[in-house]
């Protein structure tokens, strides 16, 4: 079980696996085309009993000009945005790696497996038929001819071959809106909905029904076996003929059934200037967009001390990159699905709140505009407040920053830089936030630490440890414990386990003790980027002066904000989990697990570590090397693992709503049967030490939270030498 | 209007016990590594009611901080003038160390008299180092104006202090005549987290220093010289109980022995 | 070396407070001959006087003027000032309470000298009077003596025990007649609900902390309570049980909230923290359910039971109810 990945994470794959399918049935007509020996002369006249067929490019015009005005008018609001602080078009090689493997390919549409083949189905038919039609048009009004013999019998079966593979994508599309439950597809429906699924399937029908009046009174007869290649239009018109009607009826309702068709694929392609169709372009453009460096990292406010405004409580603050975002939104509700806030019934949906932006900027965008134009005061113009009207405080509150939505969305949204950035308004504008996350950052301000209250000593742990070396820079490795490391009861056993394997992996490592200071990580997730950057400038210099090169934590939040952050402040160190490097250990002999340790475990990623930057397998592989660990994954796992809870300065927040978060995932912990649950993280630990006894009240058989490395430790000293993990703290200050 | 508001900084109170010490000569408590000292939280809540005033009167109210202490308590006006006071006063004299609760009662109230036009002086309801809850009281023996102490609600409008203050068994609602002196307890609410741009504001705002001299005060008369109560011993008290667990297989019979142990000891 | 001492009194009910008759029995003890005079005032102050010279007292200044019946600063201090101006004290004992906390300071400042708040003990040490009290949010203790005389002192309740009553004793009695005005206006009063036995009267006190993971967790604690008799056991919280809204601030024990001085306070699920501990360290006995055996309230308590307390409670409870 352990070290199994979940389908789909890999990334670097150009082309998905759906265009496998695609690519072999293409290549089964080509060579069925190859071996029928009759087709000499095979083709039709391209635009058969059309009167008028270049009215077709009068459409076509009046298409173009309104996909040229949908364009000016969203760039318009774009513009409106604010210029973005990477650069759009550096690293264009990656940037083209995402175009094709998340735009083109749509890896991300495939996480769900319906949604991917139905998904695949409609863009495929589209993309075939649109090239198809192009292919009738070029046949028809340029001196080049090629519909004819073995091509054209190819072209007619792949032209009906994707038309059927659109409607099964219809008919899939159909089935998930009207006949299941409650979808997600549905949270947030509207009238357009309907309009693009129930007019994509009439263009595809009355494209065959064109295809079948035509065969009924041409080839039927004449070819029947050019006919047969028409396979869905040939047993169409087989089925027809079977009324015999007259030649003149038939030809009269090819005539009407070839305009309906026409008028309604391009008044379907005008769906693209008013509804969601759009994505079929912004989100390509938008995966070229994507974020280049770590998702874990967060904009870096420049000259803070020089300016006025600090966070984005004004939709014409955003970057222009995040209003483009905004456009790309098709509604499909994946990120509510797998967002933690949602699952436990509290106030936030990135879907809605993307949603909601998406609809102010469109009412006030052009007043934003017209007050820029004529020199008035654009922060005026709205007549709602976007921080704390549309986008409610405690929907920003809400958030985990566990980036889930992120993850999930298939247009490639980075929903979390825009909460974060909306949190920095509410915090250092306002100053409007939660009396609890004020607490832990006013804590963070007086004492470096945000665990208000701590009757605990950042030397505590090291009480009968016998001599814990200080980092003095001629050691290898600073292993950083952190202030949940040293500072919570509950912790203070993890921390002891990492020193020990450390210890005796030989390790040449030492610890700041009293020296330790809050990296800024809770500060600037709760959005004050201030206190995050005089923190983290602090301890860069501390870094530094001290001659630190790697650091393993404790913390995966520690981790991230080293490894990801800390160069925006000129903070270059080698960061390593504390999972990671034991797992190395245990790989290289310098640890062995040698005693049996019978438990039925589950693992929980942690955001920090696993989502946000990929390490799944270092703890996995630690929990093999485990005697007699038996491993059993919760439903959800890996990148699609439940947050606990408390990312996102959330484990010093009350939480608003139906349920807590760490219930739902202690359920689904639970759910699993196993006695302990193993993580890696202090927050998870602490979230399910408080969540698990709600879910499980009877003390007899509960599950147990527990790092990896408290297991690692039971495994290598045996449960004997081990130190008793201590019950959760209860902190009464 | 004109308002004050003192504000102490004190030893940091979450100094967590392990980190507590005492040093026995000097009768002074140790500063603990990695704790600074902060503005006692009770002057916090003392500095929200007054910008609540002042807010709610939107007419041209001004609050001056006054802190009697060292150079460092500088710090403790910036953050009181970042929650939107206007103006900061440190009261720095070495003649002004050592001395107890009257001597800085009569600094405080030399420093307001100075200050000329105050209306009305907000206190936090006792300072959370030495606890004793008497400043605000003296300040205004010393002014001789009337005070309400322990407010969890103050209002002033037209030359009244209306004040709601918290007693054992409920709560009491006074008026007084301004000028006046009021404490303002912790029931009030939380003191306010600043914004930024006042932050930024505050600190480029400079703290003006007062000495003896520029308050006219008879060094003799303040600190260790004036002070009426003399410190002799400072200590942390030691634990006379060693607790005993009680043992028990079950719940049940642990309850039960401790009963037992209470019933022997006469408490039940 | 004989001192007098003078103590201001308070009625409960036109009673004289079981407070008062400690201070006022510690007066006594530490008079060593010299004179001890308390001060009444308010309706039933004559019928309480008899009680203060049972309790020890050798003079009494009194008003049974309804006018004082509501703590009002100025008529009060007035009226404590003149009975000053008669007994010439050496020292002042007032209650830590809402009294004394008001009027300790003012009188002190009045007579100028000076006041030690909050005082758990008042001694005599080689003829001089020192006062302890509790600071640093209990961290610490400090010890005070008095350059300037009279020395005042606000004192805790509980803090010293009455004397063996004196029956049938008597004193002088001085009227102080009716209340001066005051620059106070009191314009409403409102009290708590308080359902029963007030916190800081009861005999036990059982409370509840942030450790019994929720609002529900208060209902176990309640029972214990009640298993000990509602007129005797009242129910606190700590500071980080009544600000997670899962019990009424009125109940919180803690340096910030209810100071309680129980014969026996039973401290569940709650981890002692100084800032707690400051609330309830005077109780006479503490005993403590927590899960976790390094917390801090067992270096306070005498007894202590390691476990979760949804099992250890209910078997309390149970075991109090069998013990009748």
């Amino acid at each position: 079980m352990a070290g199994q990945a979940a389908p789909g994470d890999k990334p670097g794959r150009l082309v998905g696996a759906w265009w496998v399918p695609a690519l072999a049935i293409s290549a089964l007509g080509v060579y069925l085309a190859l071996q029928v020996s009759s087709t000499e002369g095979a083709g039709r006249e391209s635009l058969f009993n059309v009167a008028h067929p270049w009215s077709v490019y009068v459409f076509m015009s009046a298409l173009v000009g309104l996909l040229v005005y949908g364009l000016v008018r969203h760039a318009t609001l774009w513009r409106l945005g604010q210029p973005t602080q990477e650069s759009m078009f550096s690293q264009v090689r990656q940037r083209l790696m995402n175009l094709g493997r998340l735009g083109l390919a749509q890896d991300k549409v495939r996480r769900d497996r319906y949604a991917g083949i139905m998904h695949w189905c409609i863009f495929s038919s589209i993309v075939v038929l649109t090239i198809v039609t192009a292919q009738v048009a070029i046949e028809d009004d340029t001196p080049l001819h090629f519909l004819e013999g073995r091509y054209y019998l190819f072209f007619s079966f792949y032209g009906d071959l994707f038309g059927l593979i659109g409607l099964i994508g219809v008919g899939m599309a159909l089935n998930r809106r009207y006949f299941s439950d409650y979808h997600r597809i549905r949270w947030d429906e509207r009238f357009e909905d309907h309009l693009i699924i129930v007019g994509l399937g009439l263009v595809l029908i009355t494209g065959f029904l064109v295809e079948a009046f035509r065969i009924e009174v041409t080839e039927l007869t004449q070819e029947p076996d050019w006919a047969k290649w028409s396979f869905v239009s040939y047993v169409l018109a087989e089925g027809l003929h079977i009324f015999e009607f007259p030649e003149g009826q038939v030809l009269s309702a090819h005539t009407w059934s070839w305009w309906l068709h026409v008028s309604l694929a391009f008044g379907w392609l005008g769906l693209i200037v008013f509804t969601r169709l759009d994505h079929l372009f912004f989100a390509p453009v938008n995966a070229f967009f994507l974020r280049t460096d770590s998702p874990g990292r967060l904009s870096r406010i420049e000259n803070i001390e020089e300016r006025e405004v600090f966070g984005i409580g004004y939709v014409q603050d955003f970057t222009w990159k995040q209003l483009f975002e905004l456009d790309a939104c098709v509604r499909c509700g994946r990120c509510t699905e797998v967002c933690p806030a949602n699952l436990a019934g509290q106030p936030l949906s990135p879907m809605h709140l993307i949603q909601d932006l998406k609809g102010h900027l469109a009412e006030v965008g052009p007043d934003i505009q017209h007050a820029g134009n004529v020199g008035e005061d654009q922060r005026a113009v709205s007549p709602v407040a976007m921080v704390g009207e549309v986008i409610k405080d405690e929907t920003l509150w809400a958030c985990r920053t566990c980036g889930a939505c992120v993850q999930e969305c298939p247009v490639m949204i980075e929903h979390v830089p825009t909460i974060v950035d909306m949190r920095r308004y509410l915090v250092m504008d306002e100053a409007r936030l939660p009396q609890t996350a004020q607490a832990a950052l006013q804590n963070m301000e007086m004492r470096g630490h945000p665990w208000s209250g701590t009757a605990l000593e950042r030397t505590t742990w090291m009480e009968g440890l016998g001599d814990v070396p200080i980092f003095d820079g001629s050691q290898e490795y600073l292993y950083w414990v952190g202030c949940s490391g040293s500072l919570v009861e509950r912790n203070l056993p993890i921390t002891q386990a990492v020193f020990k394997l450390l210890t005796e992996a030989g390790s040449s490592f030492g610890v700041l003790g009293q020296e330790e200071t809050c990296n800024g990580d809770p500060a600037r997730r709760l959005g004050n980027e201030y206190l995050y950057q005089i923190l983290a400038e602090q301890l860069v210099e501390t870094f530094k002066s001290k001659n630190v090169q790697r650091v393993i934590t404790n913390c995966p939040h520690c981790f991230n904000t080293f490894k990801n952050e800390y160069p925006q402040f000129d903070g270059h160190f080698e960061v390593l989990h504390h999972t990671e490097f034991l797992n190395d250990r245990l790989a290289d002999g310098s640890l062995t697990a040698t005693h049996q340790v019978s438990a039925d475990i589950t693992y929980h990623d942690s955001c920090y570590l696993g989502r946000i930057n990929d390490v799944y397998d270092a703890p996995r592989q630690i929990l093999e090397f485990v005697p007699g660990a038996n491993v059993t994954e919760m439903r959800r796992n890996m990148s699609k693992g439940l947050c606990c809870g408390a990312g996102g300065g959330n484990m010093w927040q009350e939480e608003i709503g139906e349920r807590r978060v760490n219930h739902v995932r202690s359920e689904e912990a639970i759910a699993t049967g196993a006695d302990q649950v193993i993580s890696n993280c202090p927050f998870c630990i602490q979230m399910f030490e408080d969540g698990v006894p709600a879910v499980q009240p009877e003390e007899e058989g509960r599950l147990r939270p527990f790092d990896v490395a408290e297991l690692l430790e039971q495994a290598v000293f045996g449960p004997q030498e081990a130190a008793p993990v201590a019950a959760a703290a209860e902190d009464d200050a | 209007m004109h308002f004050v508001v003192c504000a102490k900084q004190i030893p940091d109170p979450e100094t967590p016990p392990s980190a507590f010490k005492i040093d026995a000569t000097t009768n002074e408590v140790i500063p603990a590594q990695g704790f600074q000292p902060v503005l006692s939280q009770f002057d916090g809540i003392a500095a929200e009611a007054a910008l609540r005033i002042k807010e709610a009167a939107g007419d041209d109210t001004k609050i001056t901080v006054l802190s009697m202490g060292a150079e460092s308590a500088q710090a403790a006006i910036k953050q009181v003038l970042a929650m939107g006071a206007d103006e900061g006063v440190l009261l720095q004299d070495d003649a002004f160390e050592g001395g107890d609760s009257h001597t800085t009662a009569q600094v405080l109230a030399a420093a307001i008299k100075n200050l000329g036009d105050v209306d009305a002086v907000f206190c936090g309801r006792q300072a959370a180092d030495w606890d004793m809850g008497q400043v605000g009281l003296l300040l205004a023996e010393a002014l001789e104006w009337p005070v309400a102490i322990l407010a969890k609600d103050v209002q002033i409008a037209d030359g009244t202090m209306t004040t709601t203050r918290v007693l054992a068994d409920g709560f009491e609602t006074v008026t007084q005549s301004l000028p006046a002196v009021v404490t303002v307890s912790n029931e009030f609410g939380e003191p306010r987290y600043p914004k930024l741009q006042q932050i930024m504001q505050a600190a480029k705002k400079t703290v003006t220093t007062q000495t003896h001299d520029d308050l006219s005060i008879n060094p003799g008369s303040v600190g260790a010289a004036g002070a009426r109560l003399k410190l002799e011993r400072l200590f942390i008290p030691e634990s006379d109980t060693q607790v005993e667990l009680i043992e028990g297989d079950t719940p049940e019979e642990q309850a039960q022995a401790l009963v037992a142990k209470l019933q022997a000891d006469k408490v039940l | 070396m004989a001192r007098n001492i003078l103590v201001v009194g308070e009625l409960e009910e036109g009673a004289l407070s079981s407070t008062t008759a400690e201070l006022v029995g510690q007066a006594s003890r530490l008079a060593d001959g010299g004179q001890v005079s308390v001060t009444l005032l308010g309706s039933g102050a004559g019928g309480a006087a008899s009680a203060a010279f049972e309790a020890g007292a050798d003079r009494a200044f009194t008003s049974d003027d309804g006018g004082y019946d509501d703590y009002n600063s100025d008529p009060w201090v007035g009226a404590v000032e003149n009975a000053v101006g008669q007994a010439s004290p050496d020292a002042i004992f007032v209650a830590q309470s809402v009294v004394g906390r008001d009027m300790g300071p003012r009188i002190a400042a009045r007579q100028g000298s000076a006041v030690a708040m909050d005082c758990i003990n008042v001694e005599d040490d080689g003829g001089e009077l020192k006062a302890t009290r509790p600071c640093y949010g209990g961290n610490a203790q400090a010890t005070y003596s008095f350059a300037t005389s009279p020395a005042v002192a606000t004192i805790r309740a509980k803090a010293f025990d009455p004397i063996e009553p004196r029956a049938g004793a008597s004193g002088e009695t001085v009227d102080l007649g009716a209340p001066a005005d005051s620059r106070t206006t009191i314009t409403g009063r409102e009290l708590a609900e308080s359902e029963g036995l007030q916190i800081q009267d009861a005999a036990i006190v059982v409370s509840g902390g942030r450790g019994l993971g929720g609002p529900e967790g208060f209902e176990t604690v309640e029972a214990l309570a009640e298993a000990f008799g509602t007129n005797r056991a009242a129910v606190g919280a700590s500071r980080a049980a009544c600000d997670l809204g899962w019990y009424p601030v009125s109940q919180q024990v803690g340096l910030t909230g209810k100071v309680v001085t129980p014969d026996l306070y039973v401290a569940i699920a709650i981890s002692g923290a100084s800032q707690h501990m400051a609330g309830c360290s005077g109780s006479k006995m503490i005993i403590a359910v927590n899960r976790d055996p390094d917390a801090n309230i067992f270096a306070t308590s005498k007894y202590g039971i390691v476990g979760d307390y949804k099992a250890v409670v209910p078997a309390l409870i149970e075991a109090v109810k069998a013990a009748g």
